[in-house]
């Protein structure tokens, strides 16, 4: 029987181990999350204990000892998430690597597909129409707008020389 | 809800930092103490602490889960800690037999100190063990391994395990009681 199986078996009952009651016990005494340091909840540890001197000593001395365990030093953590960082492990895990590669396939993917001329919206369709080169009343000169090529080059001059004026 | 190791491992391996950080916390006890089992110096199994982690960071691709990740994580501080005996040419195996037990000649400490001074003595106390008793018992009393995960740990069987850790038990008692424990 292993020993989870009988530390399974003695949540059960100490009895059906086919273990000695204070074998059993002193096995499992530094278990905390059976309750044996010193408030279980198991009435038949408890009455072992209270009437069995030496396991009721050793109970107390592996609780003691419990108390007393070296406690690792504060650092160990904080070394290894900067040796970590050292390592590029955090900034470059492997999934990013591989989502770089998704979305440059995917780039790739759009820039062969992708129409940048929209139809359907009439203000892409207003936005994309050629300039008109000729304008068809007077408000170009007020505007400013573009010279209409129609202008003979000696035209041109007389209106600038007129602005300028 | 607490992640297991396994759920802690496989956002690591993405770069999940505070999984990490998780993976870290729980376990540094347990590596701690077992290589202050093994050096029986608190600055070395520190530091050899800190070196297995970020050893275990390089090899996350290589757990298969096989056994345990505490089991895994021990056998590869096992490793550095005899990397490191070795490059020292430390012998502390041989020297533990010898190792002569100082009671504290000291005036009695103040509030402060009475904690930390009686863990130094159990400390002691238990650097005074051959090596499997001392391993079987700090692995089972500080760290609640089952006697089988140990017996992996440490190459021996569980029932081999099991009397290990009571006589370690029983010659810790002896000597503390000794000593005023």
């Amino acid at each position: 029987m292993n020993t989870e199986n009988r530390e399974s078996e003695a949540r059960k009952g100490l009895t059906q181990s086919g273990f000695s009651p204070c074998a059993e016990i002193r096995d499992l005494l530094p278990l905390s999350g059976l309750g044996f340091r010193g408030d279980s909840d198991r009435p038949d540890i408890e009455a072992h204990l209270h009437s069995c001197a030496e396991c009721r000593s050793e109970a107390e001395f592996v609780a003691r000892l419990c108390e007393l365990r070296p406690e690792p030093p504060l650092f160990i953590l904080q070394g290894v998430l900067d040796g970590a960082v050292r390592s590029d492990w955090v900034r470059r895990p492997r999934w990013r690597s591989l989502s770089a590669a998704a979305v440059a396939i995917l780039a790739l993917g759009m820039g062969l597909f992708w129409n940048p001329e929209p139809t359907a919206d009439p203000l892409w369709a207003l936005a994309l129409e050629p300039e008109p080169t000729t304008w068809y009343s007077d408000e170009w000169i007020i505007a400013g707008g573009l010279v209409p090529q129609a202008l003979s080059d000696d035209v041109l001059r007389a209106l600038l020389q007129e602005m300028s004026q | 809800m607490e992640l297991g190791d396994a759920a802690l491992l496989a956002l690591a391996r993405g770069g999940d930092s505070r999984a990490l950080s998780c993976l870290v916390t729980r376990h540094q006890g347990v590596v701690y103490r077992y290589l202050l089992s093994f050096l029986k110096d608190e600055d070395q199994a520190a530091d050899t602490a800190q070196d297995t982690f970020l050893k275990v960071l390089g090899r996350l691709d290589g757990f298969r889960g096989d056994s345990s990740f505490r089991t895994w994580l021990l056998a590869i501080a096992r490793n550095e800690a005899l990397g490191l005996i070795r490059a020292c040419g430390r012998r502390k195996e041989e020297a533990l037999e010898q190792t002569e037990f100082i009671p504290d000649d000291a005036d009695a400490p103040d509030d402060v100190t009475v904690r930390a001074e009686e863990v130094r003595r159990v400390r002691e106390a238990l650097e005074r063990l051959p090596a499997k008793q001392r391993l079987s018992v700090s692995l089972r009393l500080f760290d609640e391994l089952s006697f089988r995960e140990i017996g992996k740990i440490i190459g021996s069987t569980e029932g081999a395990v099991r009397v290990n850790y009571h006589y370690g038990i029983g010659r810790l008692r002896e000597w503390l009681d000794e000593h005023g424990e």
